[in-house]
């Protein structure tokens, strides 16, 4: 009996020793102390230097509850809103190389870029959170990243803050507050503490969704992909429409078409709607496929780091920069016309 | 039902939670087909008849050639026997290539046939090479037929190396059938060893490599030449990885059953020449090859020119045996160039060898990784711009160097540098003073067999044990991608 019990302790002993140094070796490749806010969801609060290093690897600060900004907002500087989804949140970028943060740096006059971009945000939730981000930072103007799948599949998720459409035409947001599970509530004192429950709680999520979507084991059950909704039945021009009287017109929408460093030509068919409906109202618009052509010249993709897949996933250096760049030229144009 | 997913763990619990009943051992046999044949129905029930039908005309003719004494009726079984095996093959696998390949020849009197697209059943390769051995080794006279056809249908559908091998002779696993099988504390914790292993290879490399090489081979065009080396190099990692953690994952789960699969790869990537290579890679089939196709065809007893067709010829079938693609067949065929090439220099240098080994494994090893440029690539196209890139002739393309094929390029050689070791130990009957200490200091044991070879066996008891497993466990569950891609193997 006391040598079943010494090889239990031997054993424990050894298992708390790798969570250990697990501990100390996940926490600068992952610390994401996220809290839960009833409206935004899973936030990083204010004050948090949070790291992630699982596609690309990025240290980000925190300003705000949910807002990156590399140093303290302050509210006498005048404020452009940075709305968007992990492709403008970057948790995977560093501070000074995310789009916003560097529009910040080639702006003078005093601007400062917040970043509210979330994980899993949809165009709806923006228009949801509009009245927040108005009460918080008063945003002179905004910048809303879209890609074409935000416009689409996403913008009509039941399963999130979604867009329906009203019998008396055009959109409204229909709001779905986040809930976390109650083990999400239970262990959410233990994740905000050790990296390394936080991490694993996020894999036990990752393990159930690839579980559940299984791939077959062989081509002959190979399901085939789901017939997607064509892209011309989803209201793009409604919800733009929606989106952009939601920030009272003061807004440029930044949209992120995929790259193909082989015809960085073909808009395709979501980008074209976005492009006709910013030409048929005057909005200020602006496509990172304007940038393709210089990025297939020095052979980068915007998307895709070197510890992930190329041209593949969330946007790089190059992306941001690209992006920066762009928008740096917009909001000048902007001034120019005594719009900002 | 991949190996490394959640449903075959369920699968596997239930399989030896029944096997660890107190069953008679006929009892047990016959649940083990049935979860063979479950197993191979996860895929797709219609294609189990075709398995169970040859398998039935196999035993059929096993015991027709061993009841004959008249060696016309013995060849006439065996005929039947191999016509069944390979007629299945070549049907399924080659018919399609066959009449594609017919319509271009067709194409110039203006005519066509129509193409068939037949479904290739899973595992075909290996189950039909399985049973044409079995034939074999009874028209040899050099094994005794299996006793009923439960108990060779048993053999055959045996499901952890069903779909991908190693290719289990009847010799090997038959006379395995009459011992007690079912889980045991030290089979458990033997197979499990060996099994992960197996899933550290395919989940930590195997698939972390794929997110590099996959790119590499779809859009060649799209990158600079240091950029498709390391897509090459990557897929190169990728092949042996995934086919090895697969071979270790069907050995361990085999080792928790009872029974002793045989050993199917051993270092191959240190070999000194292509010869060494291939009785280092893929072990169970080059020696079904080289026992049943080169030495049927006359080996090396018929002087050097024939020798090296025979070479050439083995080696060109075994490529097409992996797919019923040109780009097979000139893999094949480099392969048996080089060994053709390599035996004719060990001829002409008295059986010296061309380059010292500090140079002849990176030749060899970059020779092989060229080699797999054509097996990887979709079509001959891809393969051209592929080889065109390697060498700076097709022209620029983005430099993107993927992080994971350092590391896992890093942990193969470390892998490697700690297998060095342990494969001389067990060659020479005893183990260096530091490696004993180091595996006792850690509880593990080195164990051989002589059908599995050696293989380390991990254990809890000591606190550094416990401490190393439950690093890499952690490492497993922290790092593995979680949507694990299916075996590369499967699809031969």
């Amino acid at each position: 009996m006391r040598n079943v019990v010494r090889r239990i302790a031997v054993l424990a002993a050894g298992a708390l020793a790798a969570c250990a140094v697990f501990e100390v070796g996940l926490r600068p490749l992952y610390w994401l102390p996220y809290v839960h806010h009833p409206r935004l969801g899973s936030i990083l609060p204010a004050g948090t230097v949070a790291r992630y290093c699982r596609e690309g690897c990025g240290t980000s600060r925190w300003a705000d509850d949910g807002a990156r900004h590399a140093t303290p907002l302050d509210p006498a500087r005048p404020a452009i809103l940075a709305v968007g989804d992990s492709f403008t949140e970057a948790l995977m970028t560093d501070d000074a190389l995310v789009y916003p943060q560097r529009l910040e740096a080639g702006l003078d006059g005093g601007w400062q870029v917040v970043n509210v971009g979330r994980s899993g945000a949809s165009p709806a939730d923006y228009i949801a959170l509009a009245p927040l981000y108005a009460e918080r930072y008063a945003p002179r103007w905004t910048v809303i990243q879209l890609r074409a799948d935000d416009l689409e599949r996403d913008a009509c998720d039941p399963s999130k803050t979604h867009f329906a459409r009203r019998a008396e035409g055009g959109v409204e947001a229909v709001e779905v507050p986040p809930r976390p599970s109650r083990t999400s509530q239970l262990l959410a004192p233990l994740r905000r503490r050790f990296a390394l429950v936080n991490l694993a709680t996020l894999r036990l999520r990752e393990f159930r969704a690839a579980a559940s979507t299984e791939p077959p084991l062989f081509r002959a059950t190979a399901r085939a992909p789901a017939e997607g909704t064509p892209a011309a039945s989803y209201p793009i021009e409604a919800e733009l429409e929606a989106l952009a009287a939601a920030y009272g017109g003061r807004v440029t929408f930044l949209f992120l078409p995929d790259f193909d460093p082989h015809d960085v030509a073909t808009p395709g068919a979501t980008e074209l709607r976005f492009t006709g409906a910013c030409l048929a109202h005057a909005w200020s618009c602006v496509d990172l496929r304007s940038a393709f052509p210089q990025l297939a010249a020095r052979r980068e993709s915007p998307y895709g780091f070197p510890n992930s897949t190329f041209n593949t996933g969330h946007m790089n250096d190059a992306g941001h920069a690209a992006a920066a760049a762009l928008l740096h030229e917009e909001i000048a144009r902007l001034r120019t016309l005594a719009l900002l | 039902m991949l190996f490394s997913s959640p449903r075959f763990f369920v699968f596997l619990v239930v399989v030896l939670a029944v096997l660890a009943l107190r069953l008679r051992l006929r009892g047990k046999l016959d649940f083990l087909l049935v979860a063979s044949c479950l197993f191979y129905a996860a895929w797709d029930y219609r294609y189990l008849a075709l398995l169970l039908g040859v398998s039935a005309i196999n035993h059929h003719c096993g015991l027709r050639i061993h009841g004959a004494d008249d060696p016309r009726v013995r060849r006439r079984w065996l005929a039947v026997s191999v016509i069944a095996s390979l007629g299945t093959l070549a049907y399924f696998k080659y018919t399609g290539f066959l009449l594609h390949n017919l319509n271009h020849v067709l194409a110039l009197a203006g005519l066509s046939v129509p193409v068939l697209h037949v479904l290739l059943p899973a595992g075909v390769s290996f189950y039909t090479f399985k049973t044409m051995s079995y034939t074999i080794d009874i028209y040899r006279r050099e094994l005794l037929p299996s006793r009923t056809l439960m108990h060779y249908s048993t053999y055959v559908t045996f499901f952890p190396e069903l779909i991908a091998g190693p290719i289990v002779r009847a010799s090997v696993f038959l006379p395995q059938m009459d011992r007690e099988i079912g889980p045991t504390v030290d089979r458990l914790r033997v197979g499990a060893s060996i099994f992960l292993l197996g899933l550290t290879k395919k989940l930590l490399i195997a698939d972390r490599v794929a997110l590099a090489a996959d790119p590499v081979f779809t859009r060649p065009e799209l990158f600079s030449t240091p950029a498709v080396w390391l897509g090459v190099l990557a897929y190169t990692i990728q092949i042996y990885c995934d086919f090895s953690g697969y071979s270790d994952m069907a050995v361990g789960t085999a080792k928790m059953i009872g029974y002793d699969l045989p050993r199917n790869f051993r270092m191959p990537y240190l070999s000194a020449n292509v010869a060494e290579f291939w009785r280092r890679w893929h072990i169970t089939l080059s020696t079904w090859l080289r026992d049943y196709l080169y030495i049927p065809l006359g080996g090396n007893r018929r002087g050097g020119v024939r020798t090296y067709g025979n070479l050439a010829v083995t080696m060109l079938l075994g490529g097409l045996w992996h797919g019923a693609s040109w780009n097979f067949v000139l893999w094949g065929g480099l392969h048996g160039v080089a060994l053709a090439v390599h035996r004719a220099q060990g001829e002409l240098r008295g059986g010296r060898a061309l380059l010292p080994p500090v140079l002849a494994v990176p030749v060899t090893f970059v020779f092989v990784m060229l080699c797999w440029v054509p097996f990887r690539s979709p079509d001959w196209a891809t393969t051209r711009v592929i080889l065109g890139k390697l060498f700076g002739l097709a022209g620029p393309g983005a430099d993107f160097v993927p992080v994971a094929v350092v590391l896992c390029a890093a942990a193969l050689v470390l892998a490697h540098a700690i297998g060095v070791p342990l494969d001389r130990s067990v060659a020479r009957g005893s183990m260096p003073a530091w490696l004993g200490r180091a595996l006792g200091a850690l509880g593990f044991e080195l164990r051989s067999d002589p059908i599995a070879g050696w293989y380390v066996v991990l254990g809890a008891s000591t606190f550094a044990g416990a401490f190393v497993v439950s690093t890499w466990l952690l490492l497993l569950f922290f790092f593995a991608p979680t949507g694990s891609s299916p075996f590369i193997y499967f699809q031969f």
